[in-house]
């Protein structure tokens, strides 16, 4: 299929410069959850409506699905050190690998007792051993060289959500029911609580910058926030907007914090230097729901759950 | 009371209490439970979509037009997009039919409507 493609040149008053807006239309149904800059150029999304993961040339707009079993409804991808897409299929109760050379799957199914986690997202540590959270109550590893798979239940129960990796290779990831931020023992397993100065506040997605301090995006509350592990201090920004949701964080090559607000039906970035929301990205259509962001050097994805779209932003970097 | 209520329907039914896993990242059948990212279902049998006053659901579902009842959340449930085009719930965990009932006969009590407050007394003439 070729994707209809849209381009807009949107000029913003900001450090970002011009930014250039292109859309990218999914197969119908598709309900792209989560996106990750993929092999050879391609995107990858997950095709969560589809139990599919997407695959889309920008050059050309091709899009391919691949499907992942019955039962599927992937919910995150990213790209492992190995260049493969790693999924975390909620429908699956299990983590898929997809080899872009071999275009072999691999599935590692949670232990039986574990029972639905939801999964939700994943990260690779130092080591090369992935990281999940399940959104039921858990995370857990899977360590792709002896094939072993580990859950524990965490702390506070449901809510474990987003997660990612520190430049170090640490492993930290947040609750959204219970609300805090935790960072991992890779040695014991154990997932220790970094109490936030606002309970309830629903941190949704973390993402760590190029120094190791950690964005998080507080969906109750509609704040940004960051905690600096060297001093343990939180700092917080209110999105702009009479009720701001914020769902996604990421943080770019060039330290930009993006996070989509539900509120506004937009993408903001976020300059630490200057603590100021410097652009406006607003959703290709009303009620886009963005609830991932991903990137790689001068390209930020938007997947656009609500639309069966992807949205690039070029950012000139 | 109703807390009691669920964890000792969860003792008494550990296959229906495993169902149930599907829906507590989000759902709580706690009344007065609230701030997770789906609505409380406590009572909700017999309530209008989208109508608690403290969660923020989609347009789509507060303009969805639906009374829950077991009827049209197992439609819902088995394909949201269909019942509430536009619901920000738009790919939950599938649940088969199996487990739906399992759920409902679960958690029935809890979803029930609140009792009406008793009639206030007509004063006598």
């Amino acid at each position: 299929m070729l994707a209809r493609i849209i381009a807009s040149l949107l000029l913003v008053a900001s450090p970002l410069a011009a930014q250039t807006t292109r859309v990218f239309d999914l197969p119908k149904g598709a309900k792209p959850h989560d996106v990750s800059p993929g092999a050879g150029g391609t995107v990858w999304y997950t095709a969560q409506g589809q139990g599919a993961l997407g695959i889309l040339d920008p050059a050309t707009g091709k899009v391919e699905q691949v499907p992942l079993g019955e039962g599927s409804a992937p919910h995150g991808v990213i790209m492992g050190p190995d260049g493969a897409a790693w999924i975390t299929d909620s429908g699956l109760n299990a983590i898929v690998r997809w080899d872009p050379k071999t275009r072999a799957l691999k599935t590692w199914k949670l232990p039986e007792d574990t029972g639905y986690a939801n999964l939700n997202t994943a990260a690779f540590d130092r080591d090369g051993v992935i990281w999940f959270t399940g959104q039921s109550g858990f995370y857990g590893k899977v360590d792709p060289r002896t094939d072993e798979v580990k859950v524990w239940a965490a702390p506070k129960g449901r809510g474990p959500y987003g997660i990612d990796a520190s430049p170090d290779g640490e492993i930290f990831y947040v609750s959204l029911a219970g609300s805090h931020l935790a960072k991992i023992d890779r040695a014991t397993g154990e997932a220790r609580m970094i109490e936030h100065p606002e309970s309830g506040q629903g941190a949704r997605r973390v993402w760590a910058d190029s120094k190791g301090d950690l964005w998080v995006s507080e969906w109750n509350t509609g704040y940004l926030a960051r905690y600096v592990p060297a001093t343990k201090a939180w700092s917080r920004w209110k999105l702009p907007g009479e009720e701001p949701r914020a769902y996604a964080v990421y943080v770019d090559e060039r330290d930009m914090v993006w996070v989509s607000d539900w509120g506004a039906n937009a993408t903001l970035a976020f300059d630490p230097k200057t603590e100021k929301f410097v652009t406006t990205i607003p959703g290709s259509m009303a009620g886009a729901n963005v609830r991932q962001i991903l990137g790689r050097k001068g390209e930020v994805w938007l997947p656009e759950s609500a639309h069966d779209r992807l949205m690039l932003v070029q950012t000139g970097g | 009371m109703i807390l009691a209520l669920v964890l000792a329907a969860v003792a008494a039914d550990p296959a229906a209490a495993r169902a149930f896993q599907k829906c507590l990242s989000c759902h709580s059948v706690v009344a007065g439970e609230a701030r997770l990212p789906g609505p409380n279902l406590a009572g909700v049998l017999g309530r209008r979509a989208g109508s608690l006053p403290d969660f923020d659901y989609s347009p789509a579902m507060r303009a969805a037009g639906v009374v829950w009842d077991e009827a049209t959340l197992n439609r819902f449930l088995d394909a949201p997009d269909e019942v509430v085009p536009g619901t920000a719930m738009a790919v939950p965990p599938r649940t088969s039919a199996e487990e739906r009932v399992l759920i409902f006969s679960l958690f029935a009590p809890a979803m029930q409507p609140p009792a009406a407050p008793p009639a206030a007394r007509r004063p006598g003439r």
